[in-house]
């Protein structure tokens, strides 16, 4: 650390960067970027470039000197130093660590530090002070900009109050998530198909499972499933803790025998019982199912993404976030194209899902074969027979499958678009692979059938408000996911 | 007269339609549910009413009339800001409407969806042209006029087809607006006092 200093302090800087004069106050500032610093009063600041920081920091440190110094004979300038209090309260702690770094400095660097004021001529070591306060505040503020909210666009989360969110149970949420013992045959995890470097899905059509069967629909993404009101695509449970252990029992899914063996699999782990029982303040022999939710819940409740560019252009006025075809693109998503009327943009949040269920006519064909006879058996209020009816069939039933209510058959959830770019293919059945054939697919009204919810019909687009409605989807790309996140493995 | 009765003609022909065209209703009985019993709790749908207040879930036929017509429209919110990107210029308040024999609409106001929880944050009055020429000089200027206002506010109607649309369009541009709020959108509950937000005002928005 010392050799540190005593080379930077010796190399002569390629300009005057330091606030010497109100022109390298501007160069400073534009040359910010993002670094950040957690201050001592634990908030994360943006800053210069290391060395600009360094520079800022000693020659604040310097001035904090001459404050002791000018305290011990009663100086009263040595009260400028207060007047920048929100700096001074933020470099208290690494200042004071400087200042007994420097104190143990070679005599030649102290004498640096007592001698650089007078040597550079002019501004004296308080106003120094000043200047380096002022530079560091118009460093924060253009740097605010590049360190974004990260939820911005998104509502509160909330979090129920029987499972609140601590670090231990987060990455004990996180093992249990990529753990791929919890399955029959050891090769399935949820990470399986919630894969991190595509938005949680897993860019197949249908979900795979156990012994490479493949199920019937496709892999929501897992990121703001938080804020879903149900989960599953028809909906069939309401709380993430419900659905963690859903797929687990499923034998198309990890194809455990049932939640039993769940439990047997945990408690097998010393490791997984020695964090279920801190976390959960319990005995190993009182571990439940329910533990093992919670903890899943937990650390999914940590995969939410906002602040898209689109976020930024809406909720954060800044016209430059976008594109002007993006732009274009948002007034067709709300007025022409009617997909906010589901895909909901909220006051000062956007999730685009309503929470609700709708048919847009997507995968009817399955059922055409099989819809008459049960027609008429619901109309006579008998039960329909589903006995000859294919794994497919019966998934195209939709929320029908929860409610038992005829017009919600083929109905499934609303999902978000945000990182939508990232979960091809689409629609509950991954039938649909892009994004052209999406929007294709709601310009023509859907595939028609009796069943389509009336607000899909045709919307007459034209190949412009097509290309500018695109790059809008593309504009919901979350700055978080942009890059793969590699989640850490647990047990291989 | 022949204006109110065209209008409320041609808006209730429209109406009509409209509750014919549901897919799905007039093709399949109800499903199997037994009378005086409350309907079986399904995670995430939404019950009716109040089971202690109306257990049997009795339905008054207009309890939901607010649905003869949904208009979507911007520029409808008072912005927080100066700024003319100010979101709430370009959040979309959904008219839940009801058409009244006199040619007059009363519209339920929601700044997101009508859906089972969200709640109306007031309301928007529609007169005919003939109507607000009756009104009083200084009352005039809280109303706007939809022929300049509609095109002004991206005004859409949902659940319209683009023909549907076109065939209300031309009664729908002469009739006036009044907006009134009992609440602003972003409280929990009805604070201060009413407003009326005199639309015309509000910035040019793209």
């Amino acid at each position: 650390m010392r050799r540190l200093l005593t080379f930077l302090m010796l190399r002569k800087p390629k300009r005057k960067t330091l606030i010497n004069t109100p022109g390298s106050l501007v160069s400073l500032s534009r040359q910010f970027i993002l670094m950040s610093v957690l201050a001592p009063t634990g908030e994360l600041l943006s800053f210069a470039s290391p060395r600009q920081l360094l520079h800022a920091l000693l020659y604040l440190l310097h001035p904090c000197s001459r404050k002791e110094s000018s305290q011990r004979k009663g100086d009263p300038n040595s009260a400028n130093f207060l007047r920048f209090s929100l700096l001074a309260r933020v470099f208290e702690g690494p200042s004071l660590a400087l200042r007994k770094r420097a104190a143990s400095l070679p005599l030649p660097l102290r004498a640096y530090f007592a001698k650089s004021c007078d040597a550079r001529g002019g501004i004296t070591g308080d106003k120094r002070l000043c200047l380096t306060s002022v530079t560091l505040l118009i460093g924060l503020s253009f740097s605010g900009g590049t360190f974004a909210d990260s939820t911005l666009g998104l509502p509160t989360l909330v979090v129920p109050a029987d499972n609140p969110q601590t670090t231990e149970k987060i990455t004990l949420g996180r093992l249990l998530f990529n753990d791929k013992r919890l399955s029959a045959d050891g090769s399935i995890s949820c990470a399986s198909c919630h894969q991190t470097d595509k938005a949680f899905t897993d860019g197949l059509a249908l979900a795979k499972g156990v012994a490479g069967q493949t199920g019937t629909r496709n892999t929501p993404s897992v990121i703001n499933a938080a804020f879903y009101q149900t989960q599953f695509l028809d909906g069939r449970e309401q709380g993430l803790e419900a659905q963690a252990l859903g797929p687990m029992v499923n034998p198309v899914e990890h194809g455990l025998k049932d939640h039993q063996a769940i439990i047997d699999i945990v408690r097998k782990d010393p490791n997984y019982l020695s964090l279920m029982t801190r976390v959960f303040n319990i005995q190993p022999q009182e571990l439940t199912t329910d533990h093992i939710g919670k903890a899943i819940a937990s650390f999914e409740r940590t995969l939410i993404a906002g602040d898209s560019p689109f976020d930024r252009y809406y909720f954060g006025m800044d016209q430059s976030a976008i594109s002007e075809s993006a732009a274009r693109g948002s007034r067709v998503f709300r007025r022409k194209g009617n997909c906010a009327v589901c895909h909901e943009i909220s006051i000062n949040n956007a999730l685009f899902t309503d929470n609700r269920f709708y048919n847009i006519g997507v995968g009817y064909k399955q059922l055409e074969p099989v819809i008459g006879e049960w027609l008429a058996a619901t109309t006579h209020g008998e039960q329909p027979d589903y006995s000859a009816w294919s794994d497919a069939q019966r998934s195209e039933l939709g929320r029908y499958a929860v409610t038992k209510m005829p017009a919600d058959i083929g109905q499934f959830k609303t999902p978000t678009l945000r990182n939508v770019a990232f979960t091809a293919p689409y629609m509950h059945d991954g039938s649909i692979k892009t994004l052209e054939e999406v929007i294709e697919h709601y310009d023509k009204g859907g595939e028609n059938s009796r069943f389509v919810d009336a607000k899909v019909f045709p919307l007459h687009l034209t190949k412009q408000e097509k290309a500018d409605l695109l790059a809008f989807l593309q504009s919901l790309t979350s700055v978080r996911y942009t890059q793969p996140i590699t989640a850490r493995p647990a047990h291989e | 007269m022949k204006t109110k009765l065209f209008l409320t003609g041609a808006l209730l022909s429209l109406v009509g339609c409209a509750s014919t065209g549901t897919p799905v209703a007039e093709q399949v009985a109800d499903a199997p549910h037994a009378h005086g019993h409350p309907a079986p709790v399904v995670p995430g749908q939404a019950k009716l009413y109040n089971e202690a207040l109306n257990p049997r879930q009795i339905e008054h036929p207009d309890h939901l009339g607010f649905n003869d017509l949904h208009i979507q429209a911007i520029r409808h919110l008072v912005p927080d800001t100066h700024s003319v990107h100010d979101p709430k210029l370009q959040v979309i308040v959904h008219h839940h409407c009801k058409a009244y024999d006199d040619g007059t609409f009363v519209c339920m106001m929601f700044p997101t969806g009508m859906k089972d929880q969200d709640k109306p944050i007031g309301f928007e009055y529609i007169i005919t042209t003939a109507q607000f020429n009756t009104l009083p000089e200084a009352e005039k200027k809280y109303w706007h006029y939809h022929k300049i206002e509609v095109a002004r506010a991206h005004a859409t109607f949902p659940d319209l087809t683009q023909e549907e649309a076109a065939k209300i369009l031309p009664a729908v541009h002469e009739t006036y607006g009044k907006v009134m709020y009992f609440q602003k959108p972003e409280d929990k509950y009805p604070l201060g006092e009413p407003y009326v937000v005199i639309v015309q005002h509000m910035p040019e928005q793209d």
